[in-house]
């Protein structure tokens, strides 16, 4: 492999080296995915861009693969938590195989974009995992432990008090911690 | 008037172009993935974009050479234009001993190119945003 110089946009030649962690790269479906995983490449701070050896974009491949990977395990671990659902529960619910759920748990699978983004929503967004299984009928209880009031109209969320709404958002350790949430809600 | 030719010898390029440099990676590496997932409907990576683009440049000929370009410090680039599966492509690199091939554009031409034989490269379908450097599909 041919040790980089110099920058060849603008010729700086007192490259460093900077993790690609936090930039934004694309890959595959995924228009621009923001890295959360280490990997040092050359940089030149005067452009703020990575200057890139001929096997550099093969290994950006395989850390933007883990961190994909990570992301969804933990998006789907957060939903178990939530829920309580066991990974057959979560698969049927909303739409996958049991498999397939647990290939990503697993980090086996790097998912589409719109795969990743759908469990994000579920994972992430207050309401969205709700709004998912409000018609069905096995994850009533589910439903009741997020003060879900059902009525397929978006003002239902206008009824919930907010810190109900924040701690519904958070993961439970976090919702626990947040002892000033009455002062928040006010 | 002088015919203005390629600053580097095309076939010293493509020899040395197998282990080549990427600079500019949202014009290089992003647009060839981007035109895929846009255009081609198809899913590729950045290993696979960038063999893409070694491929494109040994399908040079000397007939896609357009212009030069300086890039930095007095150093020429070439630029060539090629369409390739029905896109067109805004192709620039330069070479040197010391530093092998950098590829500096690879993605859908801003403009229309005239290339040296008279012939027209028409602009992109896609459009790069600078501010948010994506690339998305060109409003008329």
């Amino acid at each position: 492999m041919m040790k980089l110089k110099k920058c060849g946009v603008c010729g700086e030649n007192d490259l460093v080296h900077k993790t690609i962690k936090g930039e934004r790269f694309s890959y595959k479906s995924f228009p621009s995915y923001v890295v959360n995983e280490d990997l040092l490449l050359a940089y030149c701070a005067h452009c703020g861009d990575f200057v890139l050896a001929s096997d550099d974009p093969e290994l950006i491949d395989i850390a933007i693969e883990n961190s994909i990977k990570n992301d969804l395990s933990l998006f789907i671990k957060n939903i178990l938590e939530r829920t309580g659902w066991t990974q057959n529960e979560l698969a049927d619910y909303v739409g996958f195989t049991a498999i397939y759920i647990s290939e990503l748990k697993n980090r086996k699978k790097v998912p589409e974009f719109r795969t990743y983004n759908y469990l994000k929503l579920l994972s992430e967004c207050f309401g969205a995992l709700e709004c998912v299984i409000e018609n069905d009928p096995r994850c009533e209880g589910v439903r009741d432990s997020y003060s879900f009031q059902g009525s397929g109209s978006l003002e239902r969320w206008n009824h919930i008090d907010l810190s109900r709404k924040v701690e519904a958002a958070l993961p439970m350790e976090a919702a626990d911690s947040f002892d000033d949430i009455e002062g928040i809600a006010a | 008037m002088t015919e203005v030719k390629p600053h580097y010898e095309l076939e010293t390029v493509k020899a040395n172009v197998e282990s080549c440099a990427f600079s500019a990676r949202n014009k290089t590496l992003g647009a060839v993935i981007a035109v895929f997932r846009i255009c081609f409907q198809k899913e590729i990576t950045n290993s696979e974009a960038a063999k893409y683009i070694r491929d494109g440049v040994k399908s040079l000929v000397i007939d896609d050479f357009a212009r030069h370009s300086e890039v930095h410090g007095g150093t020429i680039a070439d630029v060539y234009g090629k369409v390739i599966n029905d896109e067109s492509w805004y192709i620039k690199f330069y070479y040197s001993d010391e530093d092998g091939v950098c590829q500096y554009a690879f993605h859908p031409p801003a403009r229309e190119l005239l290339l040296k034989d008279g012939r027209k490269i028409s602009q992109g379908k896609l459009v790069y945003d600078e501010v948010k450097k994506v690339w998305s599909l060109r409003r008329e």
